[in-house]
């Protein structure tokens, strides 16, 4: 399983169940996330908080994902490791999605 | 053999002027996989883990992440599906962990090699159009090295990367 839902009135938490997102599963995590996201009537928050690697290639497909939301809503990411943040920086992703230290601060 | 020289590397004034420059180079790992994404990506971590002692773990991270970049771009751009190998050739002086990346597929252009690395990442987050999905890897390894070469020669593409060690005086 490389994605969880869970629906919580207007938020839609998805979990990333995997250590490294990268190109060998990147398309994969973006193809299982796609209708969660398209059914999404609200928030959608993708919970990083098992993840500890992500490259270009995962980044990439968070983006897409990003790109496929609806009336300016923005794809918010919580938990993500150091390693992570220090790609989402180096890449100025950070401006891009709405960024949570952990799921349990997303509020 | 041209190399193309991406980040400033020590040249051979530099290596004559260096009284370490001779140290000699104490192989961590060498290793070939297939160019199949799954095999590079694990390989790029099992890398990591062989060197973590050697550095910090910021520096790992970025390791991590340049090497992960490199052999995915060989596998999908180098090889585009075609059977081939990569090598990975790790060693270290008392300054440097010196990484080479082998393959025999296509090279990387050299338009591509001369691209600013932040070029990429120059977009508008507010325009969905302007933010990429792709073409962050030479970016990103130019990033997350302290130098970066590329060298062609009889058909070999060998991509040459260096760490600064921790208290290396460098």
């Amino acid at each position: 399983m490389l994605i969880t839902r869970t629906v919580q009135n207007d938020l839609t938490i998805l979990h990333v169940c995997l250590q490294r997102l990268d190109g060998s599963n990147a398309n994969s995590v973006r193809l299982a996330a796609a209708d969660y996201v398209a059914e999404a009537p609200g928030r959608v928050v993708l919970d990083l908080s098992d993840v500890n690697f992500v490259d270009s290639s995962g980044l990439g497909s968070l983006v897409a994902l990003h790109k496929t939301m609806r009336d300016g809503r923005k794809l918010e990411i919580a938990g993500a490791a150091n390693s992570v943040l220090s790609l989402f920086k180096l890449t100025r992703m950070d401006r891009v999605f709405v960024m949570h230290p952990s799921i349990e601060q997303v509020n | 053999m041209q190399p193309s020289t991406l980040h400033p590397v020590p040249t051979d004034a530099d290596a004559d002027s260096d009284p370490d420059s001779d140290a000699p180079r104490q192989l961590v790992l060498v290793e070939t996989v297939p160019a199949e994404m799954v095999a590079v990506c694990e390989l790029s971590a099992r890398v990591t883990a062989a060197v973590r002692c050697y550095i910090s773990q910021d520096q790992a991270d970025m390791l991590d992440l340049g090497l992960t970049e490199a052999v995915t771009n060989i596998v999908r751009h180098g090889y585009n599906g075609q059977d081939g190998n990569i090598t990975i050739d790790v060693g270290l002086d008392n300054q440097r962990l010196f990484i080479e990346v082998i393959d025999q597929g296509s090279r990387i252009p050299e338009e591509v090699l001369a691209r600013d690395p932040d070029a990429a990442f120059d977009f508008d987050p507010d325009d969905l159009e302007s933010i990429p999905e792709g073409g962050m890897g030479i970016g990103l390894i130019k990033k997350t090295f302290d130098a970066m070469r590329y060298v062609v020669a009889d058909g070999v593409n060998t991509m040459h990367l260096e760490v600064i060690l921790p208290n290396s005086g460098s």
